[in-house]
Order: structure tokens, then sequence, then C-alpha cells
């Protein structure tokens, strides 16, 4: 012993055995006692509720103007999941991300809670009762019309179809006259105008993607948010689908690479604004060649100069391309649509007819363009009357301003200075569910249920009437829209007569009986809206609408696109699959949910060409000033080899000033640097109309993404094969070795949970993505988090760039979850057995036993667990979402993707009842299940009669780094190209 | 080193047991072994001397995971009419309570509108997974895991519950090795 030793007084041993004496016992004693909990019962149980067992709702997504049927689960009361309804001619079974994250608009943590009046003595708002600010509104209005001014009421509302609509319409023409304006920032006004000169119709028309086989796309974003986007892509998978050696093609037209441009078989980055001229010269191929299948009559003419040499110089598209476009287009089953980016420049109408012209002449009129079902969205006000409606607001000509579900102040360009307007109103009164900047302004705050807790109805199509139905009790102190306004009614002598209903739902079954008299005339009224709800949607057959050309057409003239001409490069705003207009920003999914050409999260970025960014000096993350003659805004630089060396482009939603936690101060809004604007025919928007400099700041910070690198440096994960190899008729696998195996091979009695994921069908949404945040209870992390590689997504989608024989882009996308290995690497290197290789094929991962030493992680071939640095807290209500059969991880544990256990083993509990063995197709997996294409399979490897095990031996079949030989329990499909690979 | 270091372990030992035994007994006023409850229900006068079944008020043990528990509604529709005598009863642990002042608390909970705030017997972790349905479909008895809930005035936690008694029973109920698997696997309780 030393004498250090000697003088502590305690030997070192000694020491260590007392600490675990002392230590044991503490652990023991505290092990003991379970923590107290209590158990509340409930007082009077609500019918048909079963503690564990879901309930489902039907009803309608009211995130867009789609109109997505969908199914909400419940349990125990509150509303967990939102999945699409099967029944919904529009969604089909699916939903989109924003679909998915509308659960969080309703559980979030900033919504408007109760009431609110703004008190001019104290000068702020406060809470008051409904009673009260109901009595308020309808003082007010009851005011304007004794004198005279009913007229001066202006009802401003999102798009609004059914029977709200003739609500609104009804309470304002008991008050006095007022106006009904339903405003959307993208309501496609070109659309109509186009329409209305080319075929005497100014309605929007269903396109029907699903029915073509050749798709040619003039800048519509038809994948992420144009008109509606599920079942666009529902018809795109149809499209994508490969039979005995062919499949569909599609080309799109952008100045940029867009989501969906990435997901087209030709991408064709046009001069933008002159997408226009594309369309005449291809026209112009198929009438000289006589491809056509209508007689062009009087179109020969307006197309008769526009030869592919003149196009070609106008849009930078070689006449080769042109040629073979017109060839392709005309001789298979076609379809032209045009949206986007496209049609938004000054010319944008004509654009569109030029559109129409193509459809006209290969006669697609009637096929896949559908004018006997057109679209609600037809109906919204163009931005020209939105504009004359600031105006008459900043001349003092509104008195009373209701806002409902819109955000005009974050929504229109700055230049139209919308605040000043607001500022001259009489009297704001908002319905709006948050606190946004349009809302900011209002004297009157009388929040709106949010949908989910609602009666109401939609019809996205006029041949589709969708429910909306309450799926929980109300959340917080809040009215639907429909019952503020019939009881605002109700408080005041003069109106109380205006509705003989006393709620809305009353109100709306009246509706519904003239809606069950036309559709079922023999069905007794309480059977059929028991049988709507159920059901969710009620179709109503169409006549059939013969198309004709107007002769309007002979009066357009194809003009230039009008530019600012100040700057160097064309700015482009694009509207976000994730924000939409912005709505979405105050999700928290949305903004974690990596954008899928960037990967980028919580922020905006403005897209740069690799020439452009070395000339200015520019690289990814540095920051640059866009400046316009109105303004200039701030962001960071993404280097994006898919866009036009002399176009730059910043994405549409972030920039909010108010909105929420999540929403505010993150980004910029492009709408500062952009005039006010429109396209002189059909009074759209101009997004496209402006010329802007870049100005380097000097700065530079971390673009915070979720994958950095750009190239598969060959390493063959994201895999292709040419439509040639594909349709050569051999047997050869080029994958598929046999390779080596030291341990025996894994036997499976009644399962092998195994997945397949079609490449060519997914478009990189990441609806998958928010599913499973959404079914899994994974937590979001948030920007600095995120930053430091600490994102918990289980599923996500790599993105890489790959470059076509011509040099072109290539773009693909590939879902990456846990593999499920049959040699998994993760398991062997866990050294308390967490991991392991469960009897039905799943890589199980149990949280309680897990330590954290993160071995896993390291050792895992696809980089897919995700650890638990800090135990994630949700603010409430947003937990009360959370999925009561996913257990919530804590702290320094390690999870990942578990095939959806927990939906397995309740199917399996559900066959057990039967005793037999889970049947295919019972249940999906919240990934699969939401795949708007179609593109992830998920069943039984053992049934032979599965789809997941006739697709697991498709030729285009492979394992993802299958030379490790860690045996995937997933099999992706190639993407096929049209060109060699 | 000096002798009174020797004893530290055993003193600390014996700290860690009263502290340890201080908070396992909840801070019970007498011998019954359960927790105090907001009323003394008595379980064995319900499921024992009156033998009403236990789905009676648990009643979707058969059909969900989880069996639930009776509402204020379910009690209340015995209790507008059996309004318990006016004796004094005392538990097996020797607490003494008048029954009609027990039942008179049930009527006021229910006169309040107000949910009866039980204390949880049966408490498992977060991340164990029970579907009762699946058991009692097997056909085993709720006393397997509950003990002998009849006799009891005060319940409580009669088995350990801890993994090893949940597995020893999986183990002894496997018809084949396949069997076993399955019911051994971790992902059968843990998700």
């Amino acid at each position: 012993m030393s004498q250090k030793e000697k003088k502590s007084g305690i030997k070192r041993r000694d020491f260590l055995k007392i600490i675990g004496v002392a230590g044991g016992t503490a652990a023991v004693a505290s092990s003991c006692s379970d923590p107290v909990e209590q158990i509340i019962p409930y007082v009077i149980p609500p019918e048909n509720v079963i503690p564990g067992i879901p309930k489902f709702y039907s009803s309608t997504c009211r995130e867009c103007s789609a109109g997505c049927g969908i199914i909400v689960k419940n349990r125990e009361g509150r509303a967990i999941k939102v999945e699409g309804n099967p029944n919904s001619p529009i969604s089909k079974g699916k939903t989109c991300a924003m679909g998915q994250a509308s659960l969080q608009g309703l559980y979030n943590p900033d919504r408007v809670r109760s009431p609110f009046r703004y008190n001019n003595e104290v000068k702020r708002m406060e809470p008051v009762g409904w009673e009260a600010g109901l009595k308020e509104l309808a003082d007010r209005v009851s005011k304007l019309k004794s004198e005279g001014k009913g007229d001066k009421i202006v009802y401003l509302s999102n798009n609004i179809s059914g029977t709200y609509g003739s609500l609104v319409k009804d309470w304002l023409k008991a008050t006095g006259g007022g106006k009904h304006y339903m405003y959307e920032t993208f309501s496609h006004e070109p659309i109509k105008k186009a329409n209305e000169i080319t075929f005497g119709k100014a309605e929007i028309p269903s396109y029907k993607i699903e029915e073509a086989d050749y798709l040619l796309s003039f800048g519509a974003d038809y994948l992420e948010t144009w008109l509606s986007p599920v079942n666009n892509t529902a018809g795109f998978s149809k499209l994508k689908e490969v039979k005995d050696g062919k499949t569909g093609k599609i080309v799109h037209v952008e100045p940029r690479s867009s989501m969906t441009a990435a997901s087209a078989d030709k991408w064709v980055d046009i001069k933008p604004g002159t997408e226009q001229y594309l369309a005449l010269g291809i026209a112009n191929v198929i009438i000289n060649k006589g491809w056509g299948k209508v007689s062009p009559g009087n179109v020969s003419a307006k197309v008769s100069s526009f030869t592919p040499k003149v196009v070609s110089e106008l849009t930078e598209v070689k006449p080769e391309l042109i040629e073979k476009i017109a060839k392709e287009f005309a001789t298979n089953k076609s379809l032209a649509i045009g949206g986007g980016v496209a049609n938004t420049a000054s010319n944008a109408t004509e654009t569109h007819v030029a559109v129409n012209i193509l459809n006209y002449i290969c006669g697609n009129i009637g096929k896949t363009v559908d004018f006997s079902d057109t679209l609600s969205i037809s109906n919204t006000s163009s931005y020209g009357e939105i504009k004359n409606l600031v105006d008459d607001m900043r001349a003092g000509n509104v008195e009373l301003l209701i806002v409902h579900n819109v955000n005009p102040l974050f929504t229109l360009p700055s230049e139209l200075n919308v605040r000043e307007a607001l500022a001259n109103v009489g009297y704001i009164v908002s319905l709006s569910s948050f606190t946004d900047e349009t809302s900011e302004h209002a004297k009157l705050v009388l929040p709106e249920s949010s949908s989910f807790e609602s009666w109401g109805d939609y019809q996205p199509r006029k041949s589709i009437i969708s429910i909306v139905q309450p799926v929980m009790n109300q959340i917080f102190n809040t009215k639907s829209a429909g019952d503020i306004l019939i009881s605002s009614t109700k408080s005041n002598e003069s109106l109380k007569d205006t509705f003989t209903e006393n709620t809305y739902l009353e109100y709306l079954q009246s509706a519904w009986k003239k809606v069950g008299e036309y559709v079922e005339p023999r069905m007794r009224f309480d059977e059929f809206w028991e049988k709507a709800l159920i059901n969710g949607v009620v179709t109503v057959d169409q006549p059939e609408q013969i198309v004709t050309l107007s002769p309007k057409l002979d009066s357009i003239v194809f003009k230039p696109p009008v530019f600012s001409e100040d700057g160097d490069y064309y700015f482009i705003t694009y509207p976000s699959y994730r924000f939409l207009d912005g709505r979405g920003a105050n999700k928290p999914w949305l903004q974690e949910l990596p954008e899928a050409l960037t990967t980028s999260v919580w922020d905006s970025w403005v897209e740069v060409h690799p020439d452009t960014a070395s000339k200015l000096g520019l690289k990814t993350g540095s920051f640059v000033k866009i400046e316009s003659p109105l303004g200039s805004i701030e962001t960071q630089v993404f280097v994006y080899e898919g866009i036009r060396p002399d176009t730059v482009a910043v994405p549409f939603g972030q920039g909010h000033k108010s909105y929420g936690r999540y929403a505010k101060d993150r980004g910029v809004n492009p709408l500062n640097i952009l005039p006010s604007s429109f396209d002189d025919l059909s009074k759209g928007f101009a997004w496209l109309s402006t010329k802007v400099n870049l100005v380097k700041t000097g700065n530079e910070d971390l673009l915070v993404r979720t994958q950095y690198s750009l190239s598969q440096e060959d390493r063959r994960i994201a895999q292709a094969i040419s439509l040639e190899k594909l349709s050569h008729n051999d047997d050869h696998h080029e994958s598929h070795e046999e390779h080596p195996d030291f341990y025996p091979e894994k036997k499976y009695a009644k399962y092998r949970w195994a997945m397949n994921i079609d490449l060519n069908k997914c478009t990189g949404c990441g609806a998958c993505v928010t599913a499973c945040y959404a079914e899994n209870n994974i937590p979001f992390v948030g920007k600095s988090e995120v930053a430091k590689r600490r994102e918990m997504g289980w599923i996500r989608i790599e993105r890489f760039f790959e470059k076509n024989e011509d040099g072109s882009l290539d773009t693909r996308f590939i879902p990456m979850l846990c593999q499920h290995c049959g040699n998994a690497p993760c398991e062997p290197v866990c050294p308390v057995y967490a991991t392991y290789h469960n009897p039905e094929g799943l890589n199980g991962m149990v949280y309680n036993r897990c330590v954290g030493t993160r071995y896993c992680a390291n050792n895992c071939i696809y980089k897919v667990r995700r650890f638990n640095w800090f135990e994630y807290k949700i603010p409430a209500p947003l937990n009360w979402q959370l999925n009561p059969d996913v257990t919530v991880r804590s702290k320094g544990v390690m999870e990942k993707c578990t095939f959806c256990v927990q939906r397995i083993t309740y199917a399996k509990d559900l066959a057990k009842d039967e005793n037999r063995l889970v049947k295919e197709g019972e249940f999906k997996t919240a990934c699969e299940q939401v795949c708007p294409s179609d593109a992830i399979v998920f069943g039984n490897l053992i049934d032979e009669d599965s789809k997941v095990a006739k697709l697991s031996h498709d030729k285009r079949g492979y394992a993802v780094l299958e030379e490790i030989n860690a045996k995937p329990g997933i099999t992706y499909l190639k993407k096929v190209k049209q060109e060699k690979v | 080193m000096t002798k009174k270091l020797k004893f530290l372990p055993l003193f600390l030992l014996a700290i860690g047991v009263v502290l340890g035994g201080y908070f396992y007994t909840d801070k019970a006023q007498s011998d019954d072994k359960g927790p105090s409850q907001p009323i003394l229900f008595s379980h064995k006068i319900h499921a024992g001397e009156n033998e009403i079944p236990c789905e009676t008020c648990h009643s979707y043990v058969a059909i969900s995971p989880n069996p639930g528990i009776p509402s204020v509604q379910k009690c209340i529709g015995c209790h507008s009419q059996v309004k318990g005598r006016d004796v004094e009863y005392t538990t097996e642990g020797g607490q003494t309570i008048n029954l009609k002042n027990e039942i008179s608390k049930v009527v006021g909970y229910w006169q309040r509108k107000e949910p009866i705030p039980w204390i949880k017997v049966t408490t498992m972790p977060d991340y164990v997974r029970f579907n009762h349905k699946r058991h009692i479909k097997k056909g085993f008895e709720c006393t397997t895991c509950h003990g002998e809930v009849a006799e009891m005035d005060v319940v409580y936690k009669a088995k350990s519950l801890r993994m090893g008694f949940c597995l020893s029973c999986h183990k002894q109920n496997a018809d084949n090795e396949q069997h076993l698997d399955e019911l051994r696997d971790c992902l059968t309780c843990h998700y």
C-alpha cells in the first residue's frame, strides 16, 4: 500500500465495494415503487367507443382546393391519423404530405383558442365571450344595413363550394347585399380564360392523366400543387405502369427542373415565358405532317408561321426535339397540360390557348380533357378582381370585411400595399384559426373550428360532393364558420329571421335533402344521410359536353412575354408542395420534411445554376441579395444544375412575419420583390414578370439539408434500366448473384414481411415521410438539430443527380428506410441484444433493452437508424396526436423503421380471432398506405400469391448494396429510362 | 482502515431498505396491501360475496386490448338502487368504513358529474403492450395475472408482472418449437 493511499484511510478496492453496495441498495429501493398513476373512467361513456379500438370517420381534406376524401382514425376521442378514403374518386385512398400534416393544424399550439375583441380604451385585443362577440358582429352588420351600407360588407374567403357557399350568399343577402370573394393564391385564371377563348367555356376541365400514355406538360407541377396533385399522381402512376416492356412517356417543359420535371422522361429547359411558341411549333408540325386527328380549320392559320426553326430561336429548344415531340404527341393517346411557371407570365392565357390547340388537333378534347366534369376552383375570383377589392378597401369603400381562411397580406405582392388598404377598412372581422399577418389587423376575432371539428361539405368537381364531418369534439372554445354566421343573425332583432335553421348542421341537412332527392330519389333522407356519412362521398352523374372551337379564337394574338428589364436573371417563384401558398408553414412536420430536390428544411433558398454561381463567386450556402426594382430579399444559394443559367428560383410559402411559432421569421417571401402585374387577358397574377440581380453579400452559412451529396458516386444505389434492355425478352438478371454465406439460411414459418418499392413511380413527394412521422410518433427536432444530422425520420427520400447519355440531368429518387435485412449488420454489434431478427423477418428494435451505444447505427449500411439525443418535447396539444399503439421513445434510445409492427400486430390479432393467417392486403404500412403513386407494396413473402412475392422476382428488381449480402427485405424496382442507361 | 468503515455498506443498506419500504407502502395507514383509493371499493364484496363476473364491469376485456374500467354511470346503474346498509365494515387490512357512507361517495361523483380518480393498481411500463383480448380468448382466467381479486377488499398487484412472469407462462403454453419462437419474440410485447 502506498503512502498516499494510507493517508486517505480507505483502500481503493473497499471504496468500490461500498459504492457498489450503496448504489445497488438505492437502485433496489427506488425500483420497488411503481409510479402512482391514476386511471380515470368516463362519467357517461360515449356511444360506441371502446377504449383500445379505433374508430374511423369519413371526411374531406381541406388543406387545398383538391378536396381529397379522407378517413380519420380516432382513438379514445382523439383524431390520430389521416388516411385517404378509397371511395373518393379524387384521393383514391391516398393523401399528400400536406394532408398527412393537417392534424398538426387541428392540434396546433398556436391556434386561437377563444374569441377576441379590440378594446378601444386599453388599445389592445381582449378575450370576449361568444355571445358578446357574435352580438358585436350582428350589431355592426345591422347598423350598416339600416344605414343602407349593407353592400359595403365583404366576405373574403378561400375557395368554398357546396353548401357553405350558399350560406354565405344567404347571409350577405339578408345583411344588405354585400359581396363574396373567393380568393385562392393559385387560381389558374389563364386556364379558364384560355378555355373561354378556345372553346367558349370559362371553366377548368378534368384532365385525365390516367387515360393518357403520353403526357406533355407545359410547366404544370401536377405532382406538387397543380389542381389536384394526389389525383394527378394516381394518373401518373397508371401512365408509368410497365407492362410487356412498354410504358407511357412524359415530357415536361419548364425553365427549372421541378420535382415534377424530375419524374418526367424528358425535361425541356425552355426559355422562361416562351412556352406558347413551343406548343404552337409542335402544333405546326402536327398539322403540316397531317398527323392531327381533327380537322384543324382556322387553327392552321394561327400556327403556320411557327415553324420549328422559328420556334427554336424563340424558345432555345432544338428543332429536332420539337419534331420528335410532335410525332410522339400525335401518335400516342396524349394529353397536354399547362400550369405553374408556364401559366404565369404576362402572356399566360395565350400560352394556354396554344396548349388547347394541341389538345384540340389531336382529338384529346372529350377524351383526356373532360369538360363535362369541371373543377370548382373555376369559381374563384381572379387576381384582377382581388386587386380591385384591395383598391376599394384603400378608398374606404369597404365598411366591414370578414376574412375567412385567407391571408391576403401574405399572399398578395407588397407593392399592392394590402396593409394600407386594411387600415382603411371600417371594421375587420377574422374567422381565422390562426393569428396570421392579415388577422392581426382584425378588430374582432371569432375563431372557427378546424374542419376536423365541423360539419360541412365540399364539391371539388361537379360530379363529386364530399362530406366534411366532425371526427372529434372541439378542442378549444371555437365554433364552425357556418354556426358563426347563423348564430350571429340570431343575436340581433333585425336579422333574427334570416335563417329558419338554428345550427349549420340543420342548414346542411336541408341542402342535402335536395341532393338526396336527386341522387337517390327512392331512399329516405336519414338513410341517405347515413350512407353519405359512411361513404364520405356522393357522386352525381354529369351529362356529356360537346366542345367545339369558339370564334373568339380568331382574335388571339400570341404576344411575347413582358419582363421588367432591369435585371440579369429571370426570377421564378413557385408554389411549394409542402406549404402551398404559405398555409402549411405552421406545421412542424412540413417544415422538417426535406424538400425533394434540395433536401432543405425549415428555410428558404434560391436555386442558381453552377455556371451562374461560379460567375458570381457563389456556392451552396452563400447568402445572396435578390434585387428587383421593388426591393430585395436575402437568402442562401443552392447551386442546382436543374435550372437555366439565366434563371433563378425561390420557393413560395416561407417568410411569415406572424402565423405562429413554427412559421414566424423563417425564410423569405418572394412577393416582397414582385410587382403587382398581371396577364392582361385573364387578370391572373404574373408570377413570372421580373428580372432580378444577384448581389453577393459575402456571408456564408450551412444551408441546412438532410443530404449533402448530390451524386451516388457510382455506388448504384438508385438504379435505372433502359426500356430497350427491359423489352429484350431474356431472363438474364444482371444482379442477384448468389453470394456464399457463412450463416445457415433463415427459415420463416408463416410470415416473411417484405417490401417492394418501384423507383419508376416514386415522385419524391415525401408523403410517406410525413405519414411515418404521424403513425410512429417521430419527433420533429428543428433546424439546428437537423444541421447536426440529428433528424429523426425513419424513412427518407434520397435524391441523386445523374447524367443521361446526352448530358441532360437525370434525377433519381429512392426512399430509404430500414431494410429489415436477413443478415443485418446492426444485429451482431449490439452488446445487449436490443436489436435482432425476429421469426417473421422483422429487424426488431427493443427500446427498453437499448443502452444507447449507437454501434448499430455505425454498422448499418443503409444509415437508417436514428438516435434520441434528447427527450423531445412536443408542446400540447400537438401531443394529442400521438399514436397510443406506439411507444414514445426516450433519451438515449435508438430507433428506426419497424415496418409498422403495430399494424402487423393489429392485423394478426384480428386474424387470430378467426383462426387464420393475415390475408394479403388486409393492412398496409403507413408509407404504403399513403403513397399517391402506389410505388410501395408491402406484404408477406411466404405467400406466393402476394403482390410483394411476385414483384420480388420482377426483372427490374434489385437490392441496394447487394454486394454486402445483408439480404435486405426490400426489393427496389429500377427506374425505367426511355434512353440508354 | 477503521472498523467503522467496514459497517458502512451494511448501514447504507439498512437506510436503503427503510426508505424503500417507506415508498413502497405508499403511506398506507392500514395493512391493506393496495393503495388507498378515493372510494374504498371492495372487490371482495362485489366479485366475491355478490359473485358479479369481472366482465360485468370490465366489459371490453374480451374484445379489446384494454379491459376498460366502469364509467360512473355504470356504478350508479346499480347504486341508484343499492344504497348500502348503514353498517360498519372492516377490511382485511383493518380499515373500518360505513358501507352507506362509502356508496354515497359514488352518488356524489355522479351528481357532480365528476370521474372517480382511481389509483391504477396493475401498472405496466409504457414500452409493454399487453392485449387482454388475446389472453381471454385463449381461455386464461383473470386470476392468473391479477390474483384472487374476489378475496381482496383493496385490490393490490398480486403477481410481479415482470418479464420473467410473462415469459414463464408464454414458454409453458407453446404448442411447438415454432410457436415458442413466436411467444418469446421481443416484438410480441415491445414495440
